[in-house]
C-alpha cells in the first residue's frame, strides 16, 4: 500500500487545462518512471499534479538495444528507448493501481495507423484516465516521429480519436521537438481544428552523439532524443510561437525544468502548465514539490496571486519569428 | 553511493570507453573481465554493479566483482550480449558506466562480528567483493556457496584462498553432487547455521528462488538478510521505472540492487518479475516452505 501523498499549502499554484482542474501546474512527463504503477505514484508523492503514462501501443515493443541512455552536458541527456511497454491490455492494470489512488492519470498512446491510436484510446478512456496524450512524436521511432511532421496525418489521427473517445475525454497532442515555425504551427493548427483540447510542447529532440574511442553512437539506436536544460530555450520557443500564432487551447510546456523559475519562463511564454521528466534524475522525484515551492516564493515575492495570471505575459513580445 | 569531491556523476550516464586489461575463464560458462576505471573503482563498494556496453550488441548490468586491479566484474554466457562479450580478448574496447545502485550496508561492529555470505549460481561476483570487504573491515565471515556443479562454482579458489585471511568456514554444495553437499547455496547455509547461528548479519545474491527460501530460513533465526536482486534494466539510473518492484517505485538500478529482505514483503520480490517490453512475468522456484 502506497503511503498517502503529505498535505501542501501552496496557494495560488491550482491551474486548469481546459475542463481539467489540477493543485498545481506540474505533471511527471511520458517515460519516465512510468513503467510500473509504482513509478506513478512515487512521481505523485513527489508533488505532481498528474503523471503521463509511458507511451503504450496495441502490441508490446521490446525497444531498441543498449545503451540505452547517455548523459550529453551538465544535466541534459538523450535516449533511445524505443518505446519499450507490454501492449495496452497488459499495462492496463498499471493504470488501474494508479487511478486507485485518486491520483490523476494521463494515458499515452501510440499507434501505426488512426485506428490503431484510437483503438489505444477507448482502452484508456474505459480505465478512467483524465485525458489521453498522443504521442505522434518519438523521434528513435520513425514513423511515430513523421506522422507528427504532416498536419493532414495528424488531423486524421485526431479526428479519428475524438470521435471515438466521444468527446468524453480531453486529448492532447505531443508535438515533435525539431520542427521549425510553420510546420509547427501548421500540425498545431490541424490538431486544434480536428478538436484536441491541450497541445504539449515538445517531445526530445532527434540528436546523434559518437564515442571518439569506438567511433559509434553512443545509443544503440544511433539517433536518440535530447532531453534536459539543453533543449529548455528551444521548447519555450516553440511554446512562445504557439501562443503567438494564436492557438486557442492550452499549451502544456516540456523540457529541460529543473527548478520554479524554468517553470515561471515556460508560463510567461503561453504555456498552462508543464511536464518534467529528465528533472527527476537531477533533483529526484520529489522534484515536482521542491519546484512548486519555488514558484511559490516567486509569486510571494512578486505579489503574484495566482500562476495562471503569467500565461503568455511576456513584455515585449514583438520578437520576430 | 559516497559522494565527494572526485565523484563524477556523468559517469552514471556516459561510459568510459576503454581497452581490457584482462579477461579469465573463471567457470566453463564464465569469463571475468578486468577494465581499467579508476573514478567507477575508487567509489565502488560491494553489490553495485556497472552497466557493460558491448559495442554493437546492447548494454547490460554486471554486478562489480573487485576494484583491486582495475574494475573487474564476471559475466555468464546467457545470451547475444554476454555471447558477444565471451570473444572479445585484452585489447578490445568496452564501455562501462558507474558505479550504480546501493550495495551492501556493512552492520556496526557489533561483538559478535561474524557474517555470513551466501552465493549461489551466477551471484559469485557481488559476494567476492563483500568477502574482501568484510575481511578487511574485521568480521569473522563463513561463506555458502553453491552451483549446478562442482565446475561451475564460480569464484571458488577465490573463496578458498580467503581461508587464510578471515573466511572461517566455507562450505559448497552443488545440485548433483559433484562437489561439497548435494544441494543448493540454501543448503550449505543451512549447514553453517546448524552449526553456529550467531550471526549478526547476512548477505545473498543468486538466483531469486534461492533468495526466497535463504530469506525463509533466516527469519527462523533472526538474522537480517540483505539480497541483491536482478531485474530488466533499460537505464539504469532510476529514470525509465522498468525495474521497480512496488507500489512505491522502489528501482532496482537505484534503491536497489541490495534490499533488506524486511523491505521487500510488498513488492515483487520472489513473485513477479518484467521482461524487456515491461510485461510482468510470474517468478517459478522450488519452494522450501510447503
Ligand atoms: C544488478 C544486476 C547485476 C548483475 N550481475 C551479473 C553478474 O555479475 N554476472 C552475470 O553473469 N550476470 C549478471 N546479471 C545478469 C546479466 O545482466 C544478464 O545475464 C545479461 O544482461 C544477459 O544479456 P544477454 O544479451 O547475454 O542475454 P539476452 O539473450 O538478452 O537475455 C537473457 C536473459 O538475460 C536477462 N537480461 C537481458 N538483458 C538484460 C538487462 N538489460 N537487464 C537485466 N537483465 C537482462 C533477461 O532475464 C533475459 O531473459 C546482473 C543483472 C542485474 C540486474
Ligand atoms: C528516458 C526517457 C523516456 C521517454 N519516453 C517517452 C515516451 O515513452 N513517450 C513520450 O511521449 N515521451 C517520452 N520521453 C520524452 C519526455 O516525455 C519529454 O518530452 C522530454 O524528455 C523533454 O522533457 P524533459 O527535458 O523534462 O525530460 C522520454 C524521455 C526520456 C528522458
Ligand atoms: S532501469 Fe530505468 S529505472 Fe531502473
Amino acid at each position: 500500500m502506497a503511503p498517502k501523498k503529505p498535505a501542501k499549502n501552496n496557494s495560488g499554484l491550482a491551474i486548469k487545462i481546459g475542463s481539467i482542474e489540477l493543485a498545481n501546474p506540474t505533471i511527471l512527463a511520458s517515460g519516465v518512471l512510468g513503467v510500473a504503477a509504482g513509478g506513478l505514484i512515487r512521481a505523485w508523492q513527489g508533488g505532481a499534479a498528474a503523471v503521463v503514462t509511458k507511451t503504450v501501443g496495441i502490441e508490446s515493443r521490446t525497444g531498441h538495444p543498449g545503451p540505452r541512455i547517455v548523459g550529453i552536458y551538465g544535466d541534459s541527456l538523450m535516449n533511445a528507448m524505443g518505446i519499450p511497454n507490454p501492449g495496452i491490455q497488459e499495462y492496463l492494470p498499471e493504470i488501474e493501481s494508479t487511478i486507485k489512488h485518486e491520483i490523476p492519470v494521463i494515458g499515452s498512446a501510440l499507434g501505426n495507423s488512426p485506428d490503431e491510436f484510437a483503438s489505444v484510446a477507448e482502452q484508456l478512456a474505459k480505465a478512467g484516465v483524465t485525458a489521453i496524450e498522443l504521442n505522434v512524436s518519438c523521434p528513435h521511432v520513425g514513423s511515430l516521429y513523421l506522422l507528427g511532421m504532416d498536419p493532414q496525418s495528424v488531423t486524421e489521427v485526431v479526428t479519428e480519436v475524438v470521435q471515438r473517445v466521444k468527446g468524453k475525454t480531453p486529448v492532447w497532442v505531443k508535438l515533435p521537438g525539431s520542427t521549425d515555425y510553420p510546420c509547427l504551427v501548421k500540425v498545431a493548427q490541424a490538431a486544434e481544428a480536428a478538436g484536441a483540447s491541450a497541445l504539449v510542447a515538445l517531445n526530445t529532440l532527434p540528436a546523434l552523439a559518437i564515442d571518439i574511442e569506438s567511433r559509434r553512437p553512443l545509443l544503440g539506436a544511433g539517433i536518440g532524443g535530447l532531453s534536459g536544460p539543453a533543449v529548455k530555450p528551444i521548447a519555450i520557443r516553440a511554446v512562445w510561437e504557439l501562443h503567438q500564432a494564436g492557438i486557442a487551447i492550452p499549451i502544456i510546456g516540456v523540457g529541460g525544468i529543473l527548478t520554479g523559475s524554468d517553470v515561471i519562463e515556460y508560463f510567461l511564454a503561453g504555456a498552462s502548465a508543464v511536464q518534467i521528466g529528465t528533472g527527476v534524475l537531477t533533483r529526484g522525484s520529489t522534484i515536482f514539490s521542491n519546484v512548486c515551492n519555488e514558484i511559490s516564493d516567486y509569486l510571494k515575492e512578486h505579489g503574484i496571486n495566482q500562476i495562471s495570471e503569467l500565461v503568455g505575459r511576456i513584455n515585449d513580445a514583438g520578437v520576430s519569428s | 553511493m559516497t559522494m565527494n569531491d572526485n565523484f563524477n556523476p556523468s559517469a552514471i550516464i556516459r561510459p568510459i570507453v576503454t581497452p581490457i586489461l584482462g579477461v579469465t575463464t573463471e567457470t566453463p560458462r564464465t569469463k571475468a573481465f578486468t577494465i581499467s576505471a579508476p573514478s567507477i573503482g575508487k567509489h565502488a563498494v560491494p553489490g553495485q554493479f556497472v552497466m557493460v556496453w558491448v559495442p554493437g550488441i546492447d548494454e547490460i548490468p554486471m554486478s562489480i566483482s573487485s576494484v583491486n586491479q582495475g574494475v573487474e566484474f564476471a559475466a555468464a554466457r546467457v545470451g547475444d550480449a554476454t555471447t558477444q562479450l565471451h570473444k572479445l580478448k585484452k585489447g578490445d574496447l568496452l564501455g562501462v558506466r558507474g558505479p550504480l545502485g546501493k550495495g551492501f550496508v556493512f552492520p556496526k561492529a557489533t561483538e559478535e562480528k561474524i557474517m555470513l555470505l551466501v552465493a549461489g549460481g551466477c551471484g559469485s561476483p557481488p559476494i567476492a567483493f563483500a568477502a574482501t570487504m568484510a575481511i578487511r573491515m574485521g568480521f569473522v565471515v563463513d561463506v555458502a556457496l553453491g552451483a549446478t556443479s562442482k565446475a561451475e562454482l564460480l569464484f571458488f579458489n577465490r573463496f578458498k584462498d580467503l581461508e587464510t585471511q578471515g573466511v572461517r568456514r566455507f562450505v559448497v554444495a552443488t545440485d548433483d553432487g559433484s562437489d561439497g553437499l548435494l544441494g543448493t547455496s540454501v543448503d550449505a547455509a543451512t549447514f553453517l547455521l546448524d552449526t553456529d547461528p550467531a550471526y549478526s548479519a547476512c548477505l545473498a545474491c543468486g538466483p531469486e528462488g534461492m533468495l526466497v527460501n535463504l530469506n525463509t530460513l533466516l527469519q527462523k533465526y533472526s538474522i537480517p538478510l540483505q539480497v541483491s536482486l536482478e531485474r530488466y534494466m533499460k537505464c539504469g539510473v532510476g529514470l525509465c521505472g522498468h525495474c521497480i518492484i512496488d507500489l512505491e517505485g522502489s528501482r532496482v538500478c537505484h534503491e536497489g540492487p541490495v534490499f533488506d529482505a524486511k523491505n521487500l514483503e510488498e513488492s515483487d520480490f520472489g513473485k513477479v518479475t518484467r521482461d524487456a517490453t515491461g510485461k510482468k512475468e510470474p517468478l517459478q522456484f522450488e519452494s522450501n516452505t510447503s
